[in-house]
């Protein structure tokens, strides 16, 4: 049935790394394109173990796979996914999307030779471009949705992003019964700044504003652009006491800030604040609306102040610094 | 059809020493520590095995790793994983490379998964070849997913018409340091259910005579 070729030519010419070990793990057949990939030629080869041939690239893995092999007949896969590879083989252009070494999947099959003794068959397959294809694409679809949960003029996160944090971290407040703060923020009288200084003069008070609050949060903590020159920061694991303070110094903190070259006390803001209590669980929505509802009483008790839940109004008596924004003189004679 | 106290005790300390086995495998791969829990075994009708499974299945979703066995006894090894469960051992034990889009995430799975099944097949095929001193003739492993009665019942049958028996071995999967578990069964089909029990009554009954089990 085969006689009209000869099976050695065919393994010899196939795309694919082929390659035979006896009981003794010692290779017995080593293909041509083995040979070209590895450099190594098949009379060097034949008659040596792999990890003779190449000490750092072999694994138990494999050993166990061919044993399997060998002993039960069972063949064997080993994945790209979890071994990467099995014969180290530099690839042309190394290093592309991190991958300096040929990826590989192998299959290791029982075989039964003309002399009765169980051998391996090992199939080497090249996949290295499906995944250099898949990294790429995978930088290229992170690229997207970085930029898709972004606000392009002060690179803060957008509200899309915004909601998948609060749906995670909600969730998580709720399993380990931890609290997560939400400052509402709004910077007071933009829209006469914006009017009196020009629009260029706007986005970079809005892009100054955004870093000045940034630098006063934790790694932990998010700010995002909530919409104009409304933001929202969102603090895990932050009880309402330590959110009050927090917005107190972001108040204090923009208040002495020079702002997009204004002086300091020319841009201020007020905050609302709220925060996710686990004894008292609310929806990532009424949380917001709770903060924005402060913010609003903040703006209508005359701006630049920071303005609590009502669950602690004792914070926010008369004798509270935070409640009695502290006024430069310029600001006085301004009439802010 | 009722396992004895005797068989059930057999094959729960055949599918102990495998899951081992196959957690030692897996931890080697995974570079991780992986315990397996004492598998629990029962007997079920093929026609039964969609109930059986039913309680790890209610998400829809089951992947499975089978394959096919001949020689003495014939039949299909199936490793069951509930898909979600499979989802966060995959990533969790290979990072969360290449997994953006939904296609990538699943072609990667599948792989992994093919490999993670075949592993501990392999093991529970092997521990059964030398508890019974036959030879297990495997093939190639198969990834298949779906609803349970897809992935259990749904496949080609080679054989039809005769009657099939299933042993259904269930165990959880825990990666210590990577906080992930899954529950996954072994689901042995066999042409010759009878046979098998014949063969580990015989080995049940040496054993008790003294003679040592293989």
């Amino acid at each position: 049935m085969t006689d009209f070729i000869d099976f050695e030519t065919v393994c010899s010419e196939i795309p694919v790394g082929v390659l035979i070990l006896d009981t003794e793990f010692r290779i017995r057949y080593w293909n041509g394109w083995l040979a070209e990939k590895t450099e190594v030629p098949a009379d060097s080869a034949v008659g040596q173990r792999l990890e003779g041939l190449f000490p750092d690239g072999t694994n138990d893995r494999f050993f166990w796979a061919v044993e399997q092999a060998l002993e039960y007949r069972i063949p064997q896969i080993l994945s790209q996914a979890l071994n990467h590879y099995l014969i180290p083989i530099a690839i042309p252009r190394s290093g592309r999307h991190g991958v300096p070494r040929m990826q590989q999947q192998v299959k290791v099959m029982p075989l039964a030779g003309r002399d009765g003794r169980p051998y391996a068959l090992v199939i080497v397959q090249d996949v290295t471009e499906n995944v250099i294809r898949s990294s790429a694409l995978t930088e290229m679809v992170q690229k997207f949705r970085d930029v898709s949960l972004r606000d392009p003029l002060t690179n803060l996160f957008n509200r899309r992003f915004m909601w998948e944090w609060l749906l995670h971290h909600i969730k998580e407040a709720e399993r380990y019964q931890s609290h997560v703060a939400c400052l509402m923020l709004d910077i007071d009288g933009f829209k006469d700044l914006n009017d009196r200084l020009g629009h260029q003069r706007g986005d970079e008070i809005l892009k100054g504003f955004a870093r000045v609050v940034g630098e006063e949060l934790r790694e932990s903590d998010i700010l995002v652009r909530y919409g104009g020159e409304e933001f929202a920061a969102f603090l895990p694991k932050c009880d309402l006491a330590h959110a009050v303070t927090s917005a107190s110094r972001i108040l204090e903190r923009v208040r002495r800030s020079t702002i997009a070259g204004l002086p300091g006390g020319t841009v201020t803001c007020s905050i609302g604040v709220a925060v996710y209590q686990p004894d008292r669980p609310t929806t990532s929505e009424e949380l917001l609306r709770e903060a924005d509802r402060r913010l609003y009483e903040a703006k209508r008790g005359g701006k630049d102040r920071v303005m609590p839940p009502e669950a602690i109004p004792d914070l926010f008596s008369d004798e509270h610094p935070s409640a009695r924004p502290r006024r430069t003189g310029e600001e006085k004679a301004k009439g802010h | 059809m009722n396992l004895t106290h005797l068989q059930q005790d057999a094959l729960a300390e055949m599918a102990n020493i495998s899951a081992s086995r196959a957690a030692k495998q897996l931890s080697v791969l995974l570079r991780d520590s992986i315990d397996i829990t004492v598998p629990r075994v029962e007997i079920a009708r093929v026609d039964e095995l969609s109930e059986r499974v039913a309680p790890m299945a209610e998400d829809p979703g089951l992947v499975c790793v089978y394959q096919e066995f001949s020689g003495d006894l014939r039949g299909r090894l199936h490793l069951v994983f509930h898909d979600e469960g499979s989802q966060s051992l995959v990533q969790a034990l290979v990072g969360e490379a290449v997994t953006v889009t939904d296609d990538d995430l699943r072609a990667y799975e599948h792989e992994a998964m093919t490999e993670i099944g075949n592993i501990i097949i392999s093991t529970f095929a092997a521990m059964l070849a030398d508890l019974l001193g036959t030879e297990f003739r495997l093939g190639v492993p198969h990834y298949a997913e779906g609803r349970t009665e897809q992935v259990l019942c749904g496949l080609p049958d080679p054989e039809q018409g005769e009657d099939k028996g299933a042993i259904v071995i269930e165990t959880v999967l825990r990666a210590a340091e990577q906080d992930v578990s899954g529950a996954l069964m072994v689901v042995l089909r066999l042409h010759s259910l009878e046979q098998l029990l014949q063969r580990l009554d015989g080995i049940v009954a040496d054993y008790s005579e003294g003679i040592p089990m293989p």
